[in-house]
């Protein structure tokens, strides 16, 4: 048996910790410098703002309605969703975290008599110990526990949980016939038209395709689906053992610009950023990628993506940095504008099982003395706030830096930033 | 912690920005013996997953030993009894208050320690 927990309009949830007084009022959250909703309060939701709906082509409804607007806070919810992580880990060490606001639990080894009541005890404590609402689904198949968690988000009188087993024959039937094919894990905006043009709108009619047909639709992932919708498992518990396979980290300038050293610091600083991550999670990568867009609202919009192989798979800033500023420079064109850039680490192995490639020409002394030098500049830059010790290239220049001016504080990761409480 | 930053920051600078302390990760872990120092958190927070900070502001509680600038350190897992003192979240701030059950407003969190540091 699965349970997944989906915090509620994260990121706005976590901004009404520290404002309670939000409870119940439209807010949302703004990626941190293109101004687009990345999450919406329900209020919000109901006045008809989209996700990702850019704020100045609803500035009128958000003025009119009094939408509280914050930037995205990603220090405090990064800390929170840590926080949540770590009360599912103390429940179970099955778990698979799918995302900053999700997660799978596998329950077989947990002995539950009552589902219900185990999901409504654990949505609580979240509730009562973080301040973010939950909702759980409980089910045989990630797919159905992802279904009807969906449901229990929706449906004002479940109050959050719904288990697919507590339900009849009949009540399944009805949840899967309410579930429109777009809200199915796995299916993105481009199966579902592929699908309703072969007459399947519900979870309903995907569970009732033949398999067959299913993986000639979408290949094997469709067989997949409608074996999990059936209760069938297909998809296993994926731990957090299991080693991530890419990182990205992306901005988008303040202004589009056609200055190759604005280019050059976005990417410097990303790829720190990125390749922080990656020694987190105690990996060294073999691909990195710089993709560099312009405006997608403007015409003739374009897109490079600038690939790098390493020999040696490596987690070194420098390295990184070294090999994709190559890449930058060839593929910089004079008075080209450019809106954002993207930085790839892509195919993770474990930094402590390095395996040579077929020609052999690793360095493992190099090696050695690259993990050592990185890890005492992330314990540096750790102790001291997180860009003590940088490289030069993040220097060049900053306008591509965003504009935090709606960013609630660091409440729980800096502690000039606290909240305030009066005496 | 500062003598072992300094230490960090001398060896990375003796070496010309390349660090031969191959021994880094490790060296914390070895302190993780039984031999630990004594380590703050343990003595201060039970539940550090439910455990939050917030800085006081104004003079109300001078009585109570709690000033302006300290840091109370609040707990959102206990079940407040009568006579703790609480974070409630009252006309737009956050305010500490001792909890009464009849008030029937469910806090914020306990309070359980309240840091104040000497001018020094």
């Amino acid at each position: 048996m699965f349970a997944l927990i989906d915090c509620n309009n994260f990121f706005v949830s976590c901004e009404r910790v520290f404002r309670p007084d939000l409870e119940g009022k439209p807010v949302i959250v703004l990626s941190s410098n293109d101004g687009c909703a990345v999450a919406r309060s329900n209020e919000a939701k109901k006045l008809g703002i989209p996700m990702g709906a850019p704020e100045f082509k609803y500035r009128q409804v958000i003025r009119q309605n009094g939408v509280v607007k914050f930037s995205a806070n990603f220090e405090l919810y990064g800390d929170l969703s840590q926080r949540i992580i770590d009360i599912l880990t103390e429940v179970t060490p099955r778990i698979e975290v799918y995302s900053i606001d999700e997660a799978f639990l596998e329950l077989s080894q947990l002995r539950i008599k009552d589902h219900t009541a185990w999901a409504r005890a654990l949505k609580q404590r979240i509730w009562r110990e973080i301040g973010v609402p939950v909702s759980i689904g409980v089910a045989p198949t990630k797919v159905l526990a992802k279904l009807v968690s969906e449901r229990a988000k929706k449906d004002d009188r479940l109050d959050g949980v719904l288990c697919w087993n507590e339900l009849t024959g009949a009540e399944q039937a009805a949840c899967l016939a309410a579930t429109p094919i777009h809200d199915i894990w796995g299916i993105g905006r481009r199966l579902a038209p592929k699908l309703r043009a072969e007459n399947i709108h519900t979870a309903a009619d995907l569970a009732a395709t033949r398999p067959q047909f299913a993986s000639k639709l979408m290949g094997v992932h469709g067989r997949q689906l409608v074996a999990e919708l059936n209760s069938i498992r297909c998809h296993p518990l994926e731990p957090i053992g299991a080693v991530q396979q890419s990182i990205m980290r992306g901005r988008t300038f303040g202004e589009d610009t056609d200055q190759l050293h604005v280019l050059q610091a976005a990417v410097a600083s990303l790829t720190a950023r990125a390749a922080l991550r990656l020694r987190r999670e105690g990996c060294i990568a073999t691909k990195a990628g710089v993709l560099l867009q312009t405006n997608k609202h403007k015409p003739g919009y374009r897109s490079w993506f600038l690939p790098v192989r390493f020999s040696t798979p490596t987690s070194d800033t420098g390295r990184i940095i070294g090999a994709l500023m190559a890449e930058v420079d060839q593929a910089f064109r004079p008075r080209q504008l450019y809106h954002r850039a993207n930085v790839f680490l892509l195919e993770f192995s474990s930094a402590n099982r390095l395996q040579t490639d077929l020609l052999g020409t690793i360095n493992t002394q190099n090696h050695d003395r690259e993990q050592s030098r990185m890890a005492a500049i992330d314990a540096i830059n750790s102790r001291f706030g997180s860009h003590q010790i940088h490289y030069a290239a993040e220097d060049l220049g900053n306008s591509w830096v965003p504009k935090h001016n709606l960013r609630s504080p660091r409440f729980t990761t800096k502690w000039d930033e606290l909240p305030q409480a009066r005496v | 912690m500062q003598d072992d930053t300094r230490n960090d920051l001398q060896s990375l600078a003796s070496s010309d920005g390349v660090s031969v302390h191959a021994g880094f990760p490790n060296a914390a872990d070895d302190r993780r013996g039984s031999n630990a120092a004594l380590d703050l958190n343990q003595l201060l927070i039970r539940h550090p997953i439910s455990t939050f900070y917030f800085r006081i502001t104004g003079h109300g509680q001078e009585a109570q030993g709690i000033y302006g600038g300290d840091i109370a350190v609040i707990d959102r897992s206990l079940a407040p009894r009568s006579t703790d003192l609480v974070m409630t979240w009252q006309d737009d701030t956050f305010a500490i208050k001792r909890f009464k059950h009849a008030d029937q407003i469910e806090p914020w969190g306990v309070v359980t320690i309240i840091i104040h540091q000497y001018n020094h």
